[in-house]
């Protein structure tokens, strides 16, 4: 009762959209499904529907910002669509804790592979991504990922903005870590007759 | 008061990995940095070697985001705990957290949530802070924050609610001078009137930085240079407070390092060596 069913509903409402927009366009209907007080109640559909929706929005905006920074190659293949997916993803993941970005990322990176209409080599560019990430936490020294598409020469063409060849051509993407060091060496080789 | 032995440390910048390069290459322009606690709980390796290169070279603010000091159902003991020894471990002149809820019925919102105005919330943050700091050996200085939406029912305004926390807490105040902006332009209050109800003697350190205007409201974004009507309210705080410290917290959109150099240099001749002529060419 009180201050923490009131908290417990303003997360939810700041966060989930479905129950956000049910209760913009019925206050007193959905507020009944929590164990709120009725004063509690009349504080909560006193509140500002444009403000609810700005702070919710800026939420959502500040998680693709964050995203963003670790997918930028990702991004770049996916363009506008970047944007769109996330959105999309965010309806069912909402990620918690201190290392809340990485786990959103990684998470979208999963969400955007499952995706049927996105092109392979947009998604192994996500899988590229994803592995980088992982590597932080990876208690390895060698991780080996074999890819369809030149992924080398693709992410040089998305730096420079230029046409992407998506002729497949087989190859690997090789990490190197010496043991006692944190640094990461990073090669490609592209395999021939694939 | 345990705020009168803390050490003037001058202008800081917060950290961020996207200018540590040029940081080194201008170590002696930047007096100590503040550093987001997050960053270096359960820490990537990269991350802990991170830490201890910086703080060889300068004096480490941790500056928490997670604790959700405003949270009803109480503190997330694990994350107090690493917490903990994450800053006594640093053993800073001070640490900082917000004035706010971050979580609730295991939601992360995953920002800085405004409490309402009551008594109930006083209760509630009055007793969190009392339990971190049997845990924590350094002063706690809180934050004020931005609020797009403000939480009906209040019993008190903004200044009074935050007053009381501190006076009940024994606590520091940092204030962001930016949070307040946005907040008197959003909310259409008056800056004055929000100086006068707070303690000021109790303002530790300072934030600042730049937002932006999107429909009509200004936006805590920390992505733009900062605003002249910031500035002139250092100016006005370094009359009226005895300022130990004031923090660039710039996140996004990072100009050249140079730029927010520029701004430190600013920052510390307005609140360290009160020059009129070099701070009002400024603005
Ligand atoms: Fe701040």
């Amino acid at each position: 009762m009180g201050l923490t069913e009131v908290q417990k509903t303003l997360a939810l409402l700041y966060t989930n959209r479905e129950l956000r927009e049910k209760f913009l366009s019925n206050p007193q209907e959905i507020a009944k499904d929590f164990s709120l007080t009725p004063v509690d109640i009349e504080h909560l559909t006193a509140l500002s529907a444009f403000h609810l929706d700005e702070f919710a929005n800026s939420l959502q905006y500040k998680r693709l910002g964050e995203v963003i920074k670790v997918l930028s190659l990702t991004e770049k293949s996916l363009k506008s669509e970047f944007s769109d997916l996330f959105l999309e993803f965010t309806n069912n993941y909402l990620p918690s804790g201190v290392k809340k970005h990485r786990d959103d990322a990684l998470a979208f990176t999963k969400f955007i592979m499952s995706k049927k209409n996105i092109p392979d080599w947009c998604k192994e560019i996500a899988e590229y991504e994803a592995t980088r990430i992982e590597l932080g936490e990876a208690n390895k020294l060698l991780v080996i990922k074999v890819f369809r598409y030149p992924l080398k020469q693709i992410i040089q063409a998305l730096f420079q903005n230029e046409e992407i060849n998506i002729r497949k051509k087989r190859t690997l993407a090789i990490w190197l870590k010496l043991p006692s060091q944190t640094k990461w060496y990073h090669r490609f080789l592209t395999l021939f007759g694939s | 008061m345990i705020l009168d032995n803390l050490p003037t440390l001058g202008a800081g910048i917060g950290f961020r990995d996207e200018f540590i390069g040029e940081l080194f290459l201008n170590r002696n322009k930047v007096d100590f940095l503040e550093i987001i606690s997050d960053h270096y709980i359960d820490p990537h390796p990269i991350k802990t070697e991170e830490l201890a290169l910086i703080r060889k070279y300068f004096t480490l603010i941790p500056h928490g985001i997670n604790l959700s000091l405003g949270s009803a159902e109480g503190l997330d003991k694990n994350y107090v705990k690493k917490l903990a020894k994450l800053i006594n471990d640093l053993n800073p002149p001070w640490w900082s957290e917000h004035i706010c809820f971050t979580q609730a019925g295991g939601v992360d919102i995953g920002h800085l949530s405004p409490l309402p105005f009551t008594w109930e919330a006083i209760n509630v943050i009055v007793k969190n802070i009392k339990e971190v700091k049997q845990l924590i050996n350094s002063p706690l200085i809180l934050e004020n924050i931005t609020y797009m939406l403000k939480i009906p029912g209040a019993e008190m305004s903004e200044a009074e609610f935050i007053s009381e926390i501190l006076e009940q807490t024994d606590s520091g105040m940092l204030l962001d001078i930016t949070n307040l902006y946005i907040n008197s332009i959003n909310h259409k209050f008056d800056i004055e009137e929000f100086l006068a109800q707070i303690p000021l003697e109790r303002i530790v350190q300072l934030h600042f930085v730049g937002g932006y205007f999107h429909r009509g409201m200004l936006i805590d974004s920390h992505s733009h240079p900062t605003h002249k009507e910031v500035w002139q309210l250092m100016e006005r705080l370094s009359k009226i407070t005895k300022l130990k410290a004031t923090i660039l917290e710039r996140d996004e959109n990072f100009p050249k390092f140079t730029e927010l150099l520029e701004e430190l240099e600013h920052a510390r001749s307005i609140a360290f060596n009160p020059s009129k002529e070099r701070a009002m060419s400024w603005v």
